[in-house]
């Protein structure tokens, strides 16, 4: 399994999932609109935590480690693990959300007659040291019949020393180097005195 | 239109880049979010300044005296010594 994909599953249990739906007796924080359709949970394993989806809101940051194993499961209206329903066409997917707008999906799932409203499995993942620091919001959906089921986002944070990540000092370096540049760009246009040319 | 008095081109291409390294500084050391819409203000910002800066050319450089430019010595500043 490739790197971004483990890393954006592990990133996706504690955004929406594929499915989801914990019966919550409080309604409080939820990644997830509207609340509770959709409903994911993490543990990872080497960290020792626990992460709901229920738990959050979109505005939080989750940190997390560079490196872990993650037992998730996914739940759609509440439905438990194992449960069979009606077939129905599903589509959903995970994206990791850039500058510009760009929006990239490290994780997408679907199927035309998808008897599945729950899921879990186990992930490992290992985060490049270029992310160490960097505040990312993933965000994920859940259609049926084409129509939204459930969408939410968060921040994901991956822990470590921000001095080991080569960008933030690529960051510093550029801005140096190009503040020069732009400073340079103002001096005036230099026209060489008549000696200059004919000594 | 007037002529440009500095290096636009240089100023543009600087402060886009300025811009987005600022960004990137910003997102690691400041907690700036990675889709936050600094990076298009920022880099616009460094378009226009850039742009401003190289079209007026506000800053001149240093005049040299007159048999300074290349290095030479000033034959007028230095008197010629005197004939025993």
């Amino acid at each position: 399994m490739s790197r971004a994909l483990a890393f954006s599953i592990a990133a996706g249990v504690v955004i929406i999932g594929a499915v989801v739906a914990l019966p919550l007796a409080v309604a409080s924080a939820d990644v997830v609109t509207p609340a509770n359709t959709c409903t994911a949970s993490g543990t990872w394993v080497n960290a020792g935590f626990t992460k709901n989806s229920t738990d959050y809101s979109p505005n939080d940051v989750i940190v997390v480690p560079q490196k872990d194993k993650v037992d998730w499961q996914g739940h759609e209206f509440g439905k438990p693990i194992g449960y069979f329903g009606p077939a129905r066409a599903i589509d959903g997917a995970v994206q990791v959300h850039m500058p510009f707008g760009v929006a990239v999906t490290i994780w997408h799932w679907g199927g035309s007659h998808s008897q599945r409203y729950s899921n879990q499995g186990q992930e490992s993942y290992n985060v490049p040291s270029v992310l160490v620091g960097v505040k990312l919001k993933l965000s994920g959906y859940e259609n049926e019949g084409g129509k939204r089921v459930c969408s939410g986002s968060v921040y994901l944070e991956v822990a470590g020393s921000k001095t080991k990540n080569p960008i933030a000092w690529a960051g510093i370096g550029g801005s140096a180097i190009f503040a020069v540049g732009m400073l340079a760009a103002g001096f005036r246009k230099s026209k060489l005195a008549y000696d200059d040319i004919n000594p | 239109m007037a002529r440009p008095q500095g290096h636009p081109i240089l100023g543009v291409i600087s402060g886009i880049l300025f811009g987005l390294f600022l960004s990137v500084t910003l997102t690691v050391w400041a907690g700036v979010p990675f889709d936050s819409v600094l990076y298009i203000v920022l880099v616009a910002a460094g378009l226009v300044v850039g742009l401003a800066l190289g079209w007026t050319g506000p800053f001149r450089r240093r005049r040299t005296r007159p048999g300074h430019a290349r290095g030479t010595r000033a034959t007028a500043a230095t008197p010629e010594p005197s004939a025993p």
